[in-house]
């Protein structure tokens, strides 16, 4: 019995001797077998000090660094990938993008005696479900967002008006854009538009208005649209 | 998780508690794993310590990519990219830049197409300057932007981006009214959403009841909105 444990002993002594005699030779040969056999390194969670060099040489098709899945089709939950912040996610791609803040919504519906609200009742896509009671865009996040804004006149309303479109922070009471437009009177629909960029805050409510306006002529139709620009 | 390989050179048998420990030594000391194509559970938590210039993920490479179409970074949806960096850090993604060299009659009252024959920027090579035609490679999101400049008269102008797929363009057509000495520019925009193969071309009207020519320098610009 002694003799079995001196021996397992020795073997014990002898083999950790040899790792740590060795241990370069050691990690190179099992990093060998880890390209040969196309390791599987599955429900790995590593902690690691955040470096990733490749030393790929490249040509007019190398890709240096490439992350792949399995096919995701669930694009408004799934992420192919993510970047946080101790566990807050700062950056999503899904499958058909990021996963930041797109909308655009239209209606026909007549905002009535300026300044109004303008009304775009029909969403068309809303990324992050930002668009309020069909006038109001409250953002999830701050930081630079795009908007435009295109509002119709309907068909032969008399007289010439210059209405002016604004986009309008609720909460401080101000136009952060605007453009003034003429409108003729002739039988024709035309068109208002508005087109800017603005930073706005986190959950803080911003409206199309128009302003300067009567309802002696009619909207026929407007459409707009905002997006965070990255 | 095991690997095939039980001895080194002088025969000794190491156990799967030996080749664990070495794996996680290896792991820990962030040892070259050149060429590897892992297969993993996707979640990397990097250990860098919070600073100012601190970086929490780093990629970076050995040699200097100046190759044109070679890529910094390809994130993929089981082989299909989605989202990619160009060696230059500009983003693998749609960016079109087109307009008119010539002048174009347009006829009374016909919705006709505005001939967009020359670009300077097309990134996935999506706009056909023959047809004046985009298509879409990657469904997503798009912002595209048209723009043209009329032979001035007092008319009323039209334009308007179509699309042969549902998504019908003409609801939301710019209208304006050009005036002699005042507006003689129409501009139109839209954000779609496009499936992949989805076209868009450029179209204009007018009720100047004859020809109304159109200026050179018309332009189309499409970008994909991340």
């Amino acid at each position: 019995m002694s003799y079995i444990k001196q021996s397992f002993q020795a073997m014990d002594t002898y083999v950790n001797s040899y790792i740590n005699q060795h241990e370069i030779n050691i990690r190179d040969h099992l990093h060998d077998k880890m390209v040969e056999d196309d390791v599987e390194v599955s429900q790995i969670s590593r902690n690691y000090a955040g470096l990733w060099k490749t030393n790929i040489s490249p040509n007019s098709t190398t890709i240096a660094h490439k992350l792949d899945t399995q096919t995701f089709i669930n694009a408004s939950s799934t992420a192919i990938f993510t970047l946080c912040n101790s566990g807050t996610i700062k950056f999503t791609l899904g499958d058909y993008g990021l996963r930041t803040s797109k909308f655009r919504g239209y209606g026909t519906t007549d905002p009535g005696a300026s300044p109004a609200n303008i009304y775009l009742t029909t969403t068309e896509f809303d990324t992050l479900n930002e668009w309020e009671s069909s006038t109001t865009f409250v953002p999830k996040n701050s930081g630079l967002y795009a908007f435009f804004l295109n509002m119709k006149k309907a068909l032969g309303t008399a007289n010439a008006y210059w209405p002016t479109l604004q986009f309008w922070n609720n909460y401080s009471s101000y136009a952060l854009a605007e453009a003034k437009t003429k409108l003729n009177s002739a039988g024709i629909a035309e068109s208002c538009i508005l087109q800017g960029q603005a930073l706005l805050e986190a959950n803080i409510g911003y409206t199309f208005r128009v302003s300067s306006y009567t309802n002696n002529f009619f909207i026929s139709a407007v459409y707009g649209y905002i997006y965070r620009v990255l | 998780m095991s690997y095939s390989f039980q001895s080194i050179s002088s025969g000794v048998m190491l156990s799967s508690t030996f080749i664990n420990k070495i794996e996680t030594n290896i792991m820990e000391h962030q040892h070259g794993i050149n060429s590897i194509t892992n297969l993993y559970g996707g979640n990397w938590t990097s250990v860098v310590t919070n600073a100012s210039t601190a970086v929490a993920h780093k990629f970076d490479t050995t040699e200097t990519f100046v190759a044109s179409g070679s890529k910094l970074l390809s994130v993929c949806n089981s082989g299909t990219e989605k989202f990619g960096i160009y060696h230059d850090g500009n983003f693998a993604m749609t960016k079109v830049v087109a307009y008119s060299t010539g002048i174009q009659s347009i006829a009374d009252a016909t919705i006709t197409a505005v001939q967009i024959n020359t670009k300077t920027l097309d990134i996935l090579n999506e706009f056909n300057v023959s047809s004046s035609i985009f298509t879409a490679v990657n469904t997503g999101y798009y912002e595209v932007l048209g723009k043209i400049t009329c032979g001035v008269t007092s008319t009323y102008v039209g334009l308007q981006l179509w699309t042969y797929t549902a998504l019908g363009g003409d609801n939301d057509k710019t209208f304006l009214r050009v005036n002699s000495g005042y507006t003689s520019s129409v501009q139109h925009a839209r954000l779609w959403k496009l499936d992949a193969n989805a076209t868009i071309l450029l179209q204009v009207e007018h009720d100047a009841g004859t020809n109304l020519n159109i200026s050179s320098m018309s332009t189309f610009t499409v970008k994909r909105v991340l």
